[in-house]
């Protein structure tokens, strides 16, 4: 008698939500037709089937191969009380410190985008108090001590009547770079408003949306044509040369087949350093999907985004997209040299056998010392611009053939980010504990993972879903400390 | 196809104890290069991939079970397609592969059919490469993906190894990585890229050597007779993993595309 055998390759366990009642679940991870597949039965809404990957060996070496030590916070603000992920602000249970802190200056925008995860639009008209962004931007220093990145965003920031002055603000502290997460609008219609972002170089950089050439894509996903606010603002950044950042709200079916288009229009545009991919995330406004938000139909994967980049753009071999190493499963990247018209994949140049094989060769990173801690300096999310540049030319210094290009900029630097942000479908606690970009909450005191930010703790979620979840779970009892490092919180 | 294809393969193979010096793997580097090759031409789960060379249709089971694609698998052998679509129906997998006989120089399959094409260690034995490289991009759709795995000559080969080479890795008319690169840019693809491989053939020379030696041990016999008037000397088998790691014989994965436009 043949023996009777699972459908699938068993891999893991996990502990999940259910995407309904944001209640924790046990769930399993499998690997089946190619992909990597969360399965997951919540008590009171049934089993769910999530995909997590379509490629089996770039999980498992995101997961397994691309480790790193992480750092921590400076300081914890939240005890651990009710269970992961219940307890976010950050506590002590919590993996990675924040790579970027996010800084939402208002709620309010131009746009009123269908699929906003925050909810903003014209209607809301709350802008931040200064001194509640200043409070803010103390408990990313308190959190974070120097931090790497701290992200200006909203709503659209820019249109915070005090938009200036929370420049200034964060500039009087130890922040090492700035980023203004905005829609281009007010870059492109007010004359004089760029030359004054420039002021805040170095050290500043506008991440401008930018999801589509096509007319239709852009309607559903910002009920809007910012066509021609892409272009002026563009101009007016490439004029100034501002370091900029396109960022793509990637849908599936929408916008999906433009990666590579971008990635090309991307390269022709001498103040653009490079571009973000993000998956749109199941949380906030999900308007505009035909018969509501359907799971295999409408979600988008980190790997489907990394495929798709592959397949429309010649100028990346997948060894050049890797996991970065300070959440592996959530974010991938490549960088390039941009010099004139050419355009070297970095990731490429060094040997493959150390960067890209899995298993059995790891051992290669430990005896490639030099290159692994170059490498590992390089794909870390928390580099400034300025190190960024630094770091590529110690690893270029150790090229042979490459000293003469040991003299590069920031300008010269392009690269390649897919961020997938988690949502309640693709949750997974050992993955949850390493997002690395972090949100500070209004109230100040706290900095609490995006990605669980979004799920349960925006505006009223925490008093409503989030409330009560926790009425029902038993609060901790000895909350003693499990490692040395925890004492830290006393 | 000229029959320095069979006596250098199919036959040759065939004999027990050469199966026993190889094992499963009738290729250097065995699944984990096959599944190494796929992920450099992207095969993924909506993959239609055609196998140029399948034989016993484990690289198309591989790819199967592992990527979720479709596989169509041709061999020259009309005995090796048969005994593949017998495997697959085995596996239960008769729904996603099955397998043709055809010659690599006249594929039977209409323009623009396949995502991706593979050939694994066989293009150096075909008669005419640039026919065969032709054919290739001709199935394959705009934008597709060819992945070849195969032997690298860089230095010639010392007459003494040439038996061991030629018959047991079928190295043929192997090329040079830029030889190689070359035969893909003369046929049309874009985008060529190489990735050495060579440590696949050197595992494989360490297994043949260890297998030999413990067949001397229990067969109490100084060389091995790999048929009738063939002695494998182990100074050989030696003399040939040198020659691997002094780079003069390597192995490695070529891929390219045809172009979309």
């Amino acid at each position: 008698m043949a023996p009777k055998l699972r459908p699938y390759q068993f891999y893991d366990i996990a502990v999940s939500i259910c995407s309904t009642c944001f209640r924790r679940v046990d769930a399993k991870i499998v690997f089946q037709d190619g992909g990597v597949w969360m399965l997951k039965r919540c008590q009171e809404h049934g089993p769910e089937r999530v995909l997590l990957a379509d490629d089996i060996d770039y999980y498992r070496r995101a997961r397994e191969i691309f480790l790193k030590t992480p750092e921590q916070v400076a300081r914890y603000n939240t005890p651990v009380r009710w269970g992961c992920p219940y307890d976010c602000g950050v506590c002590p249970d919590h993996e990675q410190h924040g790579c970027i802190s996010l800084i939402e200056v208002t709620d309010a925008c131009n746009l009123r985008c269908p699929t906003c995860y925050a909810m903003s639009g014209p209607e809301r008209k709350n802008h931040r108090p200064l001194e509640q962004i200043e409070a803010m931007l103390d408990l990313a220093v308190r959190n974070e001590e120097e931090p790497s990145i701290v992200q200006i965003s909203g709503g659209e920031p820019t249109i915070h009547p005090q938009f200036f002055e929370i420049l200034d603000a964060a500039r009087r502290r130890p922040i090492q770079h700035l980023m203004v997460n905005t829609n281009g609008i007010r870059i492109a219609r007010e004359d004089g408003f760029a030359e004054r972002l420039k002021k805040y170089e170095p050290g500043l950089e506008v991440y401008l949306q930018f999801d589509s050439f096509r007319l239709e894509a852009l309607q559903l996903l910002r009920a809007a044509d910012t066509r021609r606010v892409h272009q002026r603002a563009l101009e007016r950044l490439n004029e100034l040369n501002i370091a900029t950042t396109l960022v793509v709200t990637v849908r599936r079916g929408v916008n999906d087949d433009e990666l590579g288009e971008i990635i090309d229009f991307a390269r022709s545009q001498a103040c653009v350093r490079g571009v973000t991919f993000q998956p749109v995330q199941a949380a906030g406004r999900l308007e505009n999907y035909q018969d509501g938000f359907d799971l295999e139909r409408d979600r988008l994967t980190l790997t489907e985004v990394r495929r798709r980049i592959l397949e429309q753009s010649d100028l990346f071999a997948p060894e050049d997209i890797l996991p970065v190493p300070c959440h592996a499963d959530s974010v991938a990247m490549a960088y390039a040299l941009k010099l004139d018209d050419k355009f070297v994949p970095l990731t490429g140049m060094i040997d493959p056998a150390i960067l890209v094989e899995g298993g059995r060769n790891t051992i290669a990173y430990e005896k490639e010392d030099v290159i692994k801690d170059r490498l590992f300096n390089l794909f870390s999310t928390h580099h400034s611009p300025g190190s960024q540049a630094g770091a590529m030319n110690d690893l270029l210094g150790e090229m042979p053939g490459m000293a003469a290009l040991s003299k590069l900029s920031y300008d010269n630097i392009f690269r390649i980010l897919i961020v997938e942000f988690i949502d309640a479908h693709s949750f997974d606690l050992r993955s949850i504990r390493k997002t690395c970009v972090h949100i500070i909450h209004p109230d100040g005191k706290r900095a609490i993972p995006f990605d669980m930010y979004n799920m349960l703790y925006r505006d009223d979620l925490e008093h409503t879903l989030l409330a009560k979840i926790r009425s029902e779970r038993e609060p901790v009892k000895l909350n003693g400390p499990i490692t040395r490092d925890m004492r830290a919180h006393g | 196809m000229d029959d320095r294809v069979k006596s250098c393969c199919a036959g040759f193979y065939e004999l027990p104890l050469i199966q026993s010096l190889l094992g499963d793997q009738w290729h250097p580097g065995g699944p984990a290069l096959t599944r190494k090759l796929a992920g450099a031409v992207l095969i993924g789960r909506d993959s239609h991939v055609l196998d140029v060379a399948s034989g016993s249709g484990e690289s198309a089971r591989v790819l199967t079970q592992h990527f979720g694609c479709e596989v169509t698998g041709v061999d020259y052998s009309s005995d090796n397609c048969a005994r593949a679509n017998g495997l697959a129906a085995q596996a239960g997998l008769t729904d996603r592969i099955h397998f043709v006989a055809g010659d690599a120089e006249d594929l039977p399959f209409d323009a623009n059919s396949f995502d991706v094409v593979i050939c694994e260690c066989s293009l150096c034995i075909f008669p005419n490469v640039a026919v065969a490289l032709d054919e290739m991009r001709r199935v394959l759709r705009p934008g597709g993906h060819l992945g070849i795995s195969d032997v690298v000559v860089n230095a010639a080969i010392p007459e003494s190894l040439q038996d061991l080479f030629g018959r047991v890795f079928c190295i043929g008319g192997a090329l040079s990585i830029d030889g190689y690169r070359d035969a893909l840019a003369m046929a049309g693809f874009s985008s060529v890229r190489s990735r050495d491989a060579s440590t696949a053939l050197n595992d494989m020379i360490e297994r043949i050597e260890r297998r030999a030696r413990a067949a001397k041990e229990f067969l109490n016999a100084q060389d091995i007779e790999l048929q009738p008037g063939w002695q494998l000397p182990r100074s050989s088998i030696i003399a040939a993993r040198d020659f691997v790691k002094t780079g003069g014989v390597g192995y490695a994965l070529i891929s390219g595309r045809k172009p979309r436009d």
